[in-house]
């Protein structure tokens, strides 16, 4: 039985804050996403230029580190040549690359627009604080082997809901300890690396990933209204609404409007559920979650509230996410059990009449049957 | 997809970020000569249509107005906060001994337990005539400790004169903020410089990210303070 690999479907929509627009200045947000050669290699990415008076190129900035990291993971997922472990990638390979990218197009594109208008002391002053003017915020995610990898540097946030709504985090870049205020960490600090932060989402089959700059968590003044709008757009791009990006500009107008005054930027990945050979096909387009969390992600595992169906190759395992038991060995392990004991009994008590024995073993039968049917209902709500 | 199945537009609750500001005035005995503490009323009472103005000017910030005075002891004038545009100023007193630094240690206790977290750093305008008689420094400590009051907008205005203003105390309040402390010679002074406290402090908080590299999230040398006036009003 073959799992087909779906590419997620990807949307963006980057809105001017209502401030800028009421002191004319530019969008400092920038996003991008692209997809690679197979459906398991892409890239997205989100930035928020810092906007104050010390970076005054940030929207610069913000655009050359959306595609520098889209750049730098597709380079990495087309070439990649044997197995590393997921952390390895993205905290030396993806991170030193993206930071190494970004400084240099950031040189160039400074040594090309400034280094005609000043002398060369004022060169020589300037040159190893050229990055600051062009200060920005970052955040990425891609997939490696069986794994989301998120990395980011700032503010940002990500929001995670799961097909069924039951899985959520709404902290994926662990921003709540310090979001203070305005200060935050930028690509263009000479120890970036230092303070990007990383986190992984495991084998996702259905469910919705939501990136934004720090503009849409500040306009919203509850939790329920950030589950809302994730609710809201994960529904829309389920059903493949064509309107998606016109709708998610609309959103993120009003809450600039209404609320922080900030750049709104967001990008939403959304995964459809797998789709398996007719064998096993659903009989219908509901499915319940299929999250494998691990322990070290953001999103504890006690959310994970309900069954996965696991395809590897050609083998097909039903497991409970939260007791880890395997339901096939259970049930192999009670049959046997029942056998044995019926042995044992027959022969401890030899001259038990044939009629009783029979009626033993119909209870048996009985009891194998009821579990049969049982575990015959819970691969069909598995299916659904 | 049939426009039918569209979800219902998501219920959001949008908030402005909140901006507090806070007067943290000197009202001891020493205000009580040569006019300061009537100049100190007038100058609070003209700066309010400044600051609903500037207020305008952010849309997205919902400034909320508070005042801490000082004299023998510290104590709320303004508490919790007043939207700007519905503040009216109650004229203080002058009484007692500076104890800035109990006003200090109000304003941490403060920002430690009343702050948003989404807020926009907060503005303290410190105006004083005179020399702590408490440990300022202690305080001041904690507040340059705190993860708000490091990243506050802060500014002193040092009311009377020159001489007899402890200026090594407004300068470390005003510690990280690239800009020196205020003085105002006479009640046109005082007048002229809380204005623009109140209002270029407030479009300083609402300002864009920085990297927070150089320890201040704000910097207001580039923006132009108040000429000196030369002679408009009573000298304190």
């Amino acid at each position: 039985m073959e799992q087909q690999h779906q590419r997620p479907r990807i949307y963006t929509a980057s809105v001017r804050g209502n401030l800028h627009v009421l002191h004319n200045i530019v969008n400092q947000d920038s996003s991008f996403f692209q997809y690679g050669s197979t459906p398991d290699r892409w890239a997205a990415a989100i930035a928020d230029g810092h906007g104050s008076s010390a970076h005054p190129k940030s929207e610069i900035g913000s655009r050359v580190a959306v595609q520098s990291a889209v750049e730098t993971v597709l380079e990495f997922l087309e070439n990649e040549e044997g197995e590393f472990h997921p952390f390895d990638v993205i905290s030396e390979r993806i991170i030193n690359s993206i930071i190494y990218k970004w400084r240099v197009q950031i040189s160039t594109l400074y040594q090309n627009e400034e280094k005609e208008q000043l002398t060369l002391d004022e060169w020589k002053e300037i040159s190893p604080y050229e990055f600051i003017l062009y200060g920005t915020t970052l955040a990425f995610v891609f997939p490696y082997q069986d794994v989301l990898l998120l990395g980011s540097i700032g503010d940002s946030d990500g929001f995670w809901r799961s097909q069924s709504g039951l899985a959520r985090s709404l902290d994926l870049f662990g921003n709540n300890d310090d979001g203070i205020g305005e200060q935050t960490h930028s690509l263009c600090l000479p120890n970036a690396k230092r303070f990007f932060r990383f986190n992984s989402l495991p084998s996702i089959n259905g469910g919705t990933l939501f990136i934004a700059t720090d503009g849409v968590k500040k306009s919203l003044s509850d939790e329920d209204s950030l589950n809302n709008l994730l609710d809201y757009f994960h529904t829309l791009a389920s059903t493949k609404d064509d309107s998606l990006e016109a709708d998610l500009t609309e959103q993120l107008q009003k809450l600039t409007k209404e609320g922080s005054g900030d750049d709104c930027t967001a990008i939403i990945v959304h995964f459809p559920i797998a789709e398996v050979d007719n064998a096993l096909q659903p009989t219908h387009d509901e499915t319940s979650d299929d999250l494998e969390v691990d322990n070290s992600t953001a999103i504890p595992s006690e959310q994970v509230d309900c069954n996965s169906v696991q395809v590897q190759g050609n083998k097909l395992t039903f497991t409970f996410k939260k007791k880890g038991l395997n339901f096939l060995l259970i049930l192999t392990l009670m049959i046997v059990g029942t056998l044995s004991l019926v042995a044992l009994w027959k022969s401890l008590y030899p001259k038990i009449p044939t009629e009783q024995m029979t009626f033993y073993l119909k209870e048996a039968k009985l009891s194998v049957s009821t579990m049969m049917a049982q575990v015959k209902k819970k691969v069909q709500c598995l299916q659904k | 997809m049939s426009s039918t199945t569209r979800p219902a537009r998501p219920n959001l609750q949008i908030a402005k970020r909140r901006l507090n500001f806070y007067y943290i005035l000197d009202v001891s005995g020493s205000m009580s000569t040569n006019g300061r503490i009537q100049a100190l009323n007038q100058s609070v009472r003209q700066s309010i249509p400044k600051m609903v103005e500037a207020a305008q000017g952010s849309p997205n910030a919902e400034l909320m107005v508070h005042a801490l005075t000082f004299g023998s002891t510290a104590q709320w004038h303004v508490h919790p906060g007043i939207p700007v545009d519905s503040f009216v100023w109650q004229d203080v007193k002058a009484n007692g001994t500076t104890s800035m630094g109990a006003a200090l240690s109000k304003i941490c206790d403060e920002l430690e337990n009343n702050m948003p977290s989404r807020s926009l750093p907060p503005v303290l305008v410190l105006v004083s005539d005179g020399h702590p008689t408490d440990n300022f420094d202690k305080s001041l400590a904690k507040l340059a400790q705190s993860p708000w009051g490091r990243k506050a907008v802060r500014i002193a205005i040092g009311m009377g004169p020159r001489h007899e203003i402890d200026w090594g105390t407004m300068e470390r309040f005003m510690f990280d903020m690239d800009l020196q402390p205020l003085h105002a010679a006479n009640s046109a002074d005082l007048a002229d410089y809380i204005r623009w406290a109140s209002t270029v402090a407030v479009a300083a908080s609402s300002a864009g990210s920085s990297t927070g590299e150089d320890g201040s999230a704000i910097h207001l040398s580039n923006i132009p303070i108040p000429s000196t006036v030369i002679d408009y009003g009573d000298i304190f």
